[in-house]
């Protein structure tokens, strides 16, 4: 048994000498790495994104109720080892200097906040007084007998730190400024400025009534096993007002950013395996075809097929061991650099890394290996030794041997398509980027047929180089299509993941811009339209749209009463009332699914049976509704019918007004609207808060400043996470290309040299090489760009729910690009050759 | 040395010297070569193997540089003319004829006869290679891949491919290594053949005695020096 294994270590140390069997290795060693790093690294950010989120909601999972929360629920979480905090909030009158107005008020215990923390100033109480070094990170909320309050009341009632403010029956002293809270609340009934007091002081309020709107909050924290113990202790239990709120689902516009940048990583994952798996089967046949005089020896001396296939096992095995030890390593620093080079962007990371990362990589280098590379050895060892010594390379036996038969095709697709499932478990993933890779293949030999149809380019219209180059491709089509399309799936994963990224993360700018809405202006009258529009005019601020908006109930669906025709589950949204608004444009960000919108002529004939609605697509699935289904609404006491005109998808993280329900402009007249919008209002515009508060004394100012800046917090995450994601699989990319005129040199080395010898000059050798390689670089990166745009615009539609529009400036640049570059790399390999006298490289002969 | 001679001297050396670093020591392949080779003169260079034969037919045709001393082809010093220069001068006067043919595989023995021509920016390349396909006995064959041709008429390929732009010198380095005695036989009949016509220069590398005595000259190498004897 030792000696077996001597022998096959010093057998494997006697093929180490080969460079294809060293670039082979190479190649084992980078998808290992490459999985592992991106592996380790994606769940990193995982649990980064896990934080951010949870930091957001104010715990890892929260329980909320509109009644006070039973005590054992505490109880059960604490004797599981959970920290916990409870928040309750509501909303009332505050008092001071004579003024009143409508606040938000969060009571904390002292568990708060258990993510995050509140930031405050006790020195100052004018917002834009105040500089960074003023403000205070507290880890805990007021003490008893004390109020924070939001920046803009110090203003309102003209109180300063230390007055006296009264809420309900109690009295309670101004502590500090409120500059940040960890988890704001954003919904459009929380309307009031902010107020945090004391848990316990709630009840010597007396505003908290048997019937107020309330919202109790259980914060938990802990690890993810003893959540799991509360969820399954207490969900049995729940009521329907009570909730468990997991971090992810917290918020949509965060969990939606997290969300799309973990499916992006996946992505990433993918298509970093699917281009270290093109390396490795590169570099396998170049090794195999370097193989093929051994092979025959052997064979002529009496080697069977089982033995010549155990020598290849022996090889690859070690090879596949070593250079998973050695990746592994090479992996696990990469993730750690990457974490040290991050340490100031990110939170800092706890924990031990899954063990994915070790079987991750290793089960991917057997896949690759089993579907790849070893078919190329079998079909090596089971040739007649003459066929094998008699067949050049580019001869079509060779490739029969060496290439890619269908079967092969479709053993590789097997092994892709496990690969990727394993890894994303992402049907659409898989199987997008496999047909997509698949339309390549066919379309870049349909594009080399023509070719080669086409009669040699003549020497007056194209420069002698491309000409010269051209020539050479015509000679060896059956080399040059796997080039193109190695090169060229190269591209189009780099591409797709390049395109992916940029539109991801324009969308989110896109969304969440510098003068994204930070005030929301709610229950603005009819009459008061006209001036409202007028003051935020006059001071200089872009708002959205106002915006009508009824609120009704909707209580029929098909004349069936809802609760009859839709699961207990569902029925949650319809409870309270909805929404209801008109309008006669679609908005930019919402998107027609099915059905029609409105046009404006159209729609009289339509009115006169029943108007049409257009429902948000999440909501018409939870309930169920089709096309041409006939809602009722219920609006105060009167009923008003509509059929289901369009499904429509919304962005509910624009941060701009949305609405499940839009009737066409008309519809609602009978019924008394109010209005909103919302509008970017600058620091320096901040005066025209309070004017509209004075003018407008029914309208509501909702405050979005931190929820803005929170998501832009995350985005920037996501999008750090993103980027180095991309470096690393643009050098998986530089290794694929690398390795793929690794394969090329010899041939290429005897080639020039003998040009040279017969005479030819530099200028024309550098030339062909130039315009040789720049042709399949042209090629590749044209075809890659082909594919990334489709896979990219597909993926994006259906997995990130984003449009589409194709990029012109690429379709010059990367064809280019690719061009140069891989010209640029073939002549860097070969210029030795180039400036050498031939007799050294013509000696060594071609190498086949 | 008259300025007649000169003028016929094609080729010529003067103290040419070749050595390999060997570790801290240097391996001398080539020990102070003097020759001269007039136009249209064929001359054999034969030595048992390792005798430095093949160094020395590389360097006399600009494929190799010298360690020392001096090569003058058709009146230019080889040693000071850089790679291309090198290159340029091949392209105009040189042919080859290689022992281990250097086809090239993805070619068809139609395009490796172009090759020079193309090379050179040669016009009819096509006919020409034709032609000289023909005069080798391959012009049916010319569409024909070298991994379809037999040793003989890849060989027969290369001839042809050396012959076509006319050279002034014929160097073939082991022309018939690679092949049996007939095929050898028949390769070398048709290399001194068009050799005649063409009146070039032809410098021959081999170890067989007998296709060194139908040359004009043989020179012996031994040991990286001329074996005057």
């Amino acid at each position: 048994m030792m000696s077996h294994l001597i022998q096959s270590w010093q057998l494997w140390l006697r093929e180490w000498r080969q460079p294809s069997f060293r670039l082979l290795w190479i190649a084992l060693f980078i998808a290992v790495v490459t999985v592992a790093a991106i592996t380790a690294f994606t769940s990193r950010l995982g649990a980064v994104f896990d934080a951010g989120a949870a930091r957001f909601l104010g715990g890892d999972l929260v329980v909320e109720s509109s009644r006070t929360l039973p005590e054992d629920w505490a109880a059960i979480a604490t004797s599981n080892g959970l920290q916990t905090a409870t928040t309750l909030e509501f909303a009332s009158m505050l008092n001071a200097n004579e003024q009143m107005q409508l606040v938000s008020i969060k009571a904390v215990d002292a568990g708060y906040p258990l993510k995050g923390e509140i930031s405050v100033s006790r020195e100052k109480s004018v917002v834009s007084d105040i500089a960074a070094n003023d403000l205070e990170v507290l880890n805990s909320g007021p003490a008893s007998g004390e109020v924070w309050l939001a920046p803009r009341l110090f203003k309102l009632f003209g109180v300063a730190l230390g007055d006296l403010v009264t809420i309900g029956r109690a009295e309670f002293k101004v502590g500090a400024l409120l500059y940040k809270e960890p988890d704001p609340s954003f919904s459009l009934v929380n309307v009031a400025p902010r107020v945090m007091m004391h848990f316990s002081d709630v009840a010597k309020t007396g505003v908290v009534q048997p019937g107020s709107r309330l919202k109790y909050r259980l914060l938990l924290a802990g690890d993810e096993s003893a959540l799991g113990v509360f969820s399954e202790a207490v969900e049995p239990e729940l009521t329907a007002s009570q909730r468990l709120i997991a971090a992810r689902e917290g918020r949509p516009a965060v969990s939606n950013a997290v969300q799309r940048a973990e499916r992006y990583l996946l992505l990433g994952g993918v298509l970093g395996v699917l281009l270290a798996a093109v390396a490795l089967t590169i570099t396998a046949q170049f090794y195999a075809q370097q193989q093929k005089d051994t092979v025959a020896l052997l064979k002529t001396l009496g080697f069977r097929t089982g033995q010549l296939l155990r020598r290849f096992a022996v090889f690859l095995g070690i090879s596949a061991i070593t250079a998973t030890v050695a990746g592994l390593s090479v992996g696990w620093a990469a993730e750690r650099w990457v974490a040290w080079a991050l340490r100031d962007l990110l939170p800092p990371l706890s924990g031990s890394l899954p063990l994915t990362w070790i079987w991750l990589p290793i089960i991917t280098l057997m896949i690759v290996l089993v579907s790849f590379a070893w078919p190329i050895f079998l079909g090596l060892s089971k040739e007649p030794p003459m066929i094998i010594l008699r067949q050049g390379a580019a001869s079509q036996e060779m490739q029969r041997l060496l290439g890619f038969s269908p079967l092969r095709l479709l053993i590789a697709a097997l092994g892709f398509g496990g690969l990727l499932w394993l890894y994303s478990g992402e049907f659409m993933i898989v199987l997008t980027v496999l047909i997509g890779l698949a339309g390549m293949i066919v379309v870049a030999s349909m594009l080399m047929k023509l070719w080669l149809k086409l009669s040699p380019p003549t020497k007056t219209l194209v420069p002698g180089a491309l000409r010269y180059g051209a020539e050479q491709l015509k000679r060896r089509p059956w080399a040059t299509v796997p080039h193109i399309l190695a090169l060229g799936s190269a591209w189009s994963l780099l591409l797709t993941l390049f395109l992916i990224r940029t539109e991801l993360i324009d969308n989110w700018q896109a969304q969440v811009p510098e003068d994204a809405p930070n005030h929301f202006l709610i229950n603005i009258a009819p009459y008061e339209v006209e001036p409202m529009e007028e003051v935020l005019a006059a001071a200089g601020v872009d708002t959205a749209p106002l915006y009508p908006m009824v609120r009704g109930r909707l209580t029929e669906i098909n004349d069936q009463p809802v609760k009859t025709v839709v699961s207990m589950e569902n029925i949650g949204a319809l409870n309270r009332e909805l929404n209801l608004t008109w309008m006669d444009e679609l908005p930019g960000d919402n998107r027609i699914l099915e059905g029609q919108w409105w046009d404006k002529e159209g729609e009289e004939a339509e009115t006169s049976l029943l108007p049409g609605v257009s429902v948000e697509s999440r909501l018409a699935e939870r309930l169920g509704l089709r096309l041409g289904d006939k809602l009722t609404f219920t609006i105060g006491a009167e009923p008003i019918e509509s059929k289901v005109q369009s499904i429509r998808s919304v962005q509910w993280d624009s941060l701009k007004p949305n609405f499940y329900m839009v009737f066409p402009t008309g519809a609602l007249d009978r019924f008394s609207a109010t209005y909103l919008t919302s509008a970017y209002i600058a620091g320096s515009q901040a005066p025209v808060v309070n004017e509209i508060n004075r003018r407008f004394p029914t309208v509501s100012v909702l405050e979005l400043d931190q929820f803005v800046v929170k998501v832009r917090e995350v985005i920037t995450q996501v999008t750090l996470a993103i980027e180095a994601l991309l470096v690393l699989i643009f050098a998986a990319a530089l290794l694929v290309v690398a390795s793929l005129l690794a394969r090329e040199v010899p041939v290429r080395r005897a080639e020039t040299a003998l040009y040279r010898a017969l005479g030819a000059h530099r200028k024309v050798v550098v030339g062909a090489v130039w315009g040789e390689f720049a042709l399949i670089g042209g090629m590749a990166g044209t075809l890659g760009l082909m594919v990334a745009e489709l896979v990219a615009g597909f993926l994006q539609h259906r997995l990130f729910e984003m449009p589409f529009s194709p990029h012109w400036l690429l379709w010059v640049a990367v064809p280019l690009a690719s061009a140069l570059s891989t010209a640029f790399y073939a002549y860097w390999r070969l210029q030795d050759v180039l400036k050498a006298p031939p007799h050294g490289t013509l000696q060594s002969g071609f190498v086949e | 040395m008259n300025d007649i001679s000169v003028k016929n001297t094609v080729l010529s050396t003067r103290q040419l010297t070749k050595y390999v670093p060997n570790g801290v020591d240097r391996l001398e392949i080539l020990k102070g070569i003097d020759l001269q080779i007039k136009a249209g003169e064929s001359l054999a260079i034969v030595g048992r193997s390792g005798s430095g034969k093949t160094t020395l037919l590389s360097i006399l045709a600009g494929l190799d540089i010298a360690s020392g001393g001096s090569v003058i082809m058709m009146g230019k010093d080889l040693g000071s003319l850089n790679e291309d220069g090198r290159a340029a001068l091949r392209a105009r006067h040189v042919g080859f004829v290689f022992q281990s043919f250097q086809l090239v595989p993805t070619m068809t023995a139609l395009e490796n006869v172009m090759l020079p021509l193309d090379l050179n920016g040669t016009a009819n390349s096509r006919d020409r290679a034709l032609d000289w396909l023909d005069k080798v006995g391959l012009s049916e064959r010319h569409h024909h891949y070298p991994r379809q041709l037999s040793g003989g008429e890849q060989q027969r390929v290369a001839v042809a491919r050396a012959f076509v732009t006319h050279p002034a010198l014929l160097f073939a380095d082991e022309p018939t290594g690679n092949l049996d005695e007939e095929t050898g036989q028949m390769v070398m009949e048709l290399l001194f053949k068009l050799n005649r016509e063409e009146g070039a220069t032809l410098v021959l590398v081999t170890h067989d005695t007998d296709l060194a005595a139908r040359c004009d000259r043989a020179l012996m190498l031994n040991h990286g020096q001329l074996d005057l004897s």
